[in-house]
């Protein structure tokens, strides 16, 4: 169906896509795996003509018609409705002024679909295919007025409604909570099954395992192995494969290093801690305090009920997972702990003392004990500050601004979190994405606190970024005694870095308990759900 | 800027296996001034040096009056030729930039200055007293939005009178609406940014949070902005002074040398196309180094 042989794409001088050759046969899944920066998306692009760099290979063809030469109109007519893309990012992907079954239907205009009564029969069509629940009433509504998930949804629809015979998925699947992962995955692999071509571009080896025939690792634009899913991840070649499939967390149980064991522990520059605790086993006579203890809590907004009489406890030097679908009240929970809301009922302890309600100045002093680390390091840090400007202001409790005699605690800290002392004079903006959530873990570290509520900490870095930054808070937390509130859809991670889990469904902790017995003998239906949904 | 995914510019490149160093950090990529860059930069510079030391570029008195030499075309002795009173305009005009930059400069200094005071006061406030305020200051700006500028700045002259510090004024209040809208949306979004929400978590107090984060991060678009505005501030100052609201004469001031010119259009155009050309300059240089500075802050993003 698809033939590609040494395709190399450039900008400029640099090749970002360098010699890639695959093949992708009807009814089959390919999928590439990499990094971010490893060429993926940019080869998965080159296939619909959008790639805007200089492409060159030796073949490159669909169904037997050369691509090289097309010219702007040529590629026109692949786009769409022989070659679908469906995009990592819905709510940029959709018009936010259009309802989102005229997007489709445009779709289907632009190829030649003939009535609009059949076209609109059609649209209906594709969005129950994907599984839109009330799709009449759903095509009527702008991309604003659906959740992430049904946006998604919305635009694998425009994807296939003009049923292409190949579809190239970027990321579909990143930053979507799991039942809507599992719809996305369920709904290509049913296409693959119907005689599709599916291209899957991903960084997420659990969908490539429950979806890919064929898996093609690409690094630094070069593809490092290739051959069928299972024997890739069962036992991985190349290095970089196997360092990949390392990192994924799932699986591994709690305290399990997912990165190079050399890489986290020299570079952090502490000797590694010896090995953590047994935790104890049956509810000891002395059980760790309760230093973060939330009772109750209830916060609307207008008349929808994020936070619905939550309760939870969380003890010294343990992780609570908190776990739900998107919506389900998650980070609403995580900003009233951090005191961001005030809570429309209920309290927050910290540390056996009133923390919320409160008034923000009374709860000033006491700061320092609770920390977080941001979901999108990027946004958190100011624009016109440098690392060590961060780091003093944060060391410093906002009093100092001159890095001056506080070079070496800065360097220290850095060091803490694996950073050499050079990365001080940069710009936050300037660093990798898993740089800059370390420099975000050295901030919320400076202050010494007790308790750090981690909001999907790390659902915006690759897999194994993710392994390092998950590595290093498990590190921090038996050298400090931190206890974490990790907030995360990802279940994985959640199993892998949790003691205890609290399942959240609607606002209320529906289940939660220690993660192996909830993992294992899920008691409630929506936490048996949320399990299935991971396949 | 947005990055797609994986091309280059993205979350930086291919990275070694295992570790997660960025390439090193990137060679500041400024954009080379265009030649055009240049040539505004030049031409302020000029302005700036004819504002501070006029004598420098023309030794002539301004108001010495030759009468013999009346209504002289453009030649060596008189570059852009003599008045109606036989003053250079090239003495005049070079005389005439201090008060139009001066003018210029104090106009926008007040429209932003006011614009940031409304626009903080709108957009910075909580609870029930900040939606009041929001409110409050929002009709005002939507008010003076609602009149044009000039006008506005002729009924503040028609309280005032004539005058160049009163002209000054009134191109500040006019301009202050636009500033202050522009200063309120940008204080909004910083404040809900979550770089301000790390500094609740860390402790800070709503005054180190508004110092800190808030004001520097909401006014540097402003900064840029003002650049633009001062060009504009000259055309209008000179407007009022054309009308016989500015400067009284016989003080070489652009718009009043304009408004003398347009008698003798017919006879002597020199005296209306040197101090217009003036004023155009100016305000095409400054406008020119604004878009340049505002390209340049939204690239680096």
């Amino acid at each position: 169906m698809l033939r590609v042989e040494g395709l190399t794409v450039a900008f400029g001088d640099r090749r970002v896509v360098d010699d890639v050759s695959f093949s992708l046969d009807a009814g089959e899944c390919v999928a590439i795996v990499g990094e971010s920066g490893s060429g993926k998306s940019v080869t998965a692009r080159t296939l619909l003509g959008l790639s805007g760099g200089q492409v060159d290979a030796g073949r490159l063809e669909l169904d037997g018609d050369d691509l090289l030469g097309l010219d702007e109109r040529g590629w026109r007519r692949v786009r769409g409705s022989r070659v679908g893309l469906v995009l990592q990012d819905a709510l940029v992907s959709l018009d936010p002024l259009r309802p989102v079954g005229r997007e489709i239907d445009d779709v289907l205009r632009l190829h030649g679909s003939a009535r609009p009564a059949e076209r609109r029969e059609r649209v209906l069509e594709t969005l129950r295919e994907v599984g839109m629940p009330e799709p009449e009433l759903r095509s009527r509504q702008r991309a604003g007025e659906l959740s992430g998930g049904l946006r998604q949804r919305a635009l694998l629809a425009a994807a296939l409604a003009p049923q292409p015979g190949v579809v190239v998925a970027d990321e579909p699947t990143t930053a979507l909570d799991a039942a809507v992962q599992r719809v996305v995955v369920d709904r290509l692999a049913a296409l693959r099954d119907g005689g599709t071509a599916v291209l899957a571009i991903t960084h997420d080896l659990a969908v490539v395992r429950r979806l890919a025939d064929r898996v093609v690792v690409l690094y630094a634009g070069r593809v490092v192995e290739q051959g069928p899913t299972d024997r890739v991840l069962r036992a991985p070649e190349a290095e970089h494969t196997r360092r990949l499939v390392a990192a994924l967390p799932a699986g591994k149980p709690r305290g399990t290093r997912l990165s190079p064991a050399q890489e986290a522990g020299a570079r952090s520059g502490a000797p590694v801690p010896p090995a953590r605790p047994a935790p104890p086993a049956a509810p000891a006579v002395d059980l760790p305090p309760v230093v973060l203890r939330a009772t109750g809590l209830r916060r609307s907004f207008g008349t929808r009920t994020a936070v619905d009489g939550v309760d939870l406890e969380l003890r010294a030097g343990e992780t609570l997972g908190v776990v739900g679908a998107s919506g389900s009240g998650k980070t609403t929970t995580a900003r009233l702990l951090l005191g961001l809301e005030q809570p429309d009922g209920g309290t927050v302890e910290l540390l056996g003392e009133p923390w919320a309600p409160l008034p923000e100045r009374h709860r000033r002093p006491r700061r320092h004990l609770l920390g977080t680390v941001p979901q999108d390091p990027a946004a958190a840090f100011d624009p016109r500050w440098t690392v060590a400007r961060v780091l003093v202001d944060a060391l410093s409790d906002g009093r100092a601004t001159r890095v001056g005699a506080r070079r070496d605690d800065v360097a220290a800290l850095l060091a803490r979190v694996g950073l050499e002392p050079d990365v001080a004079g940069r710009m936050p903006v300037t660093l990798s994405g898993g740089q800059r959530q370390r420099v975000a873990i050295a901030r919320a570290l400076a202050a010494r606190p007790r308790v750090l509520v981690l909001d999907e900490p790390v659902s915006a870095l690759d897999v194994s970024v993710q392994a390092q930054v998950l590595d290093l808070l498990d590190d921090l937390q038996r050298s400090d005694g931190l206890a974490y509130l990790f907030v995360s859809h990802d279940l994985d991670v959640v199993e892998h870095v949790s003691d205890r889990v609290a399942v959240v469904h609607e606002g209320r902790v529906v289940e939660t308990g220690p993660t192996a017995e909830v993992f294992a003998a899920p008691r409630h239906a929506h936490t048996r759900e949320l399990l299935a949904a991971r396949g | 800027m947005t990055v797609l995914p994986g091309l280059p510019g993205g979350a930086g490149g291919p990275v070694a296996p295992g570790t997660d160093l960025a390439p090193a950090p990137r060679p500041a990529r400024r954009p080379r001034p265009s030649p055009v860059e240049v040539a505004a930069a030049a031409l302020l510079g000029l302005l700036v040096l004819a504002a501070v030391a006029p004598g420098l570029l023309a030794p002539a008195d301004p108001l010495a009056v030759a009468p013999a030499d009346a209504f002289s075309p453009p030649s060596l002795a008189h570059p852009f030729g003599t008045d109606e009173s036989g003053r250079g305009l090239w003495t005049r005009v070079v005389h005439g930039t201090g008060a139009s930059l001066l003018i210029g400069l104090l106009a926008t200094l007040l429209g932003t200055g006011l614009g940031v005071v409304l626009g903080v006061a709108s957009g910075l406030g909580r609870g029930v007293a900040g939606r009041v305020a929001d409110a409050g200051v929002g009709r005002l700006i939507e008010v003076l939005f609602a009149l044009p500028g000039l006008l506005l700045a002729l009924v503040v002259i028609a309280f005032t009178g004539p005058g160049a510090l009163p002209a000054t004024l009134a191109v500040g209040l006019a301009t202050a609406p636009g500033y202050a809208r522009i200063v309120r949306t940008q204080v909004a979004t910083v404040r809900r940014s979550a770089m301000v929400e790390q500094a609740v978590v860390l402790g800070r107090s709503p005054a180190t949070v508004l110092l800190r984060h808030v004001l520097p991060n909401a006014l540097a678009p402003v900064a840029v902005l003002a650049t633009l505005g001062v060009g504009q501030a000259v055309v209008w100052a000179s407007s009022l002074s054309y009308l016989g609201l500015g400067s009284p004469p016989p003080a070489p001031e652009w718009g009043a040398m304009l408004a003398a010119g347009r008698t003798y259009l017919g006879s002597a155009w020199w005296m209306t196309v040197f101090p217009g050309l003036a004023v155009v300059v100016t305000a095409a240089a400054s406008t020119v180094l604004g878009r340049a500075l505002t390209r340049r802050r939204t690239e680096v993003r």
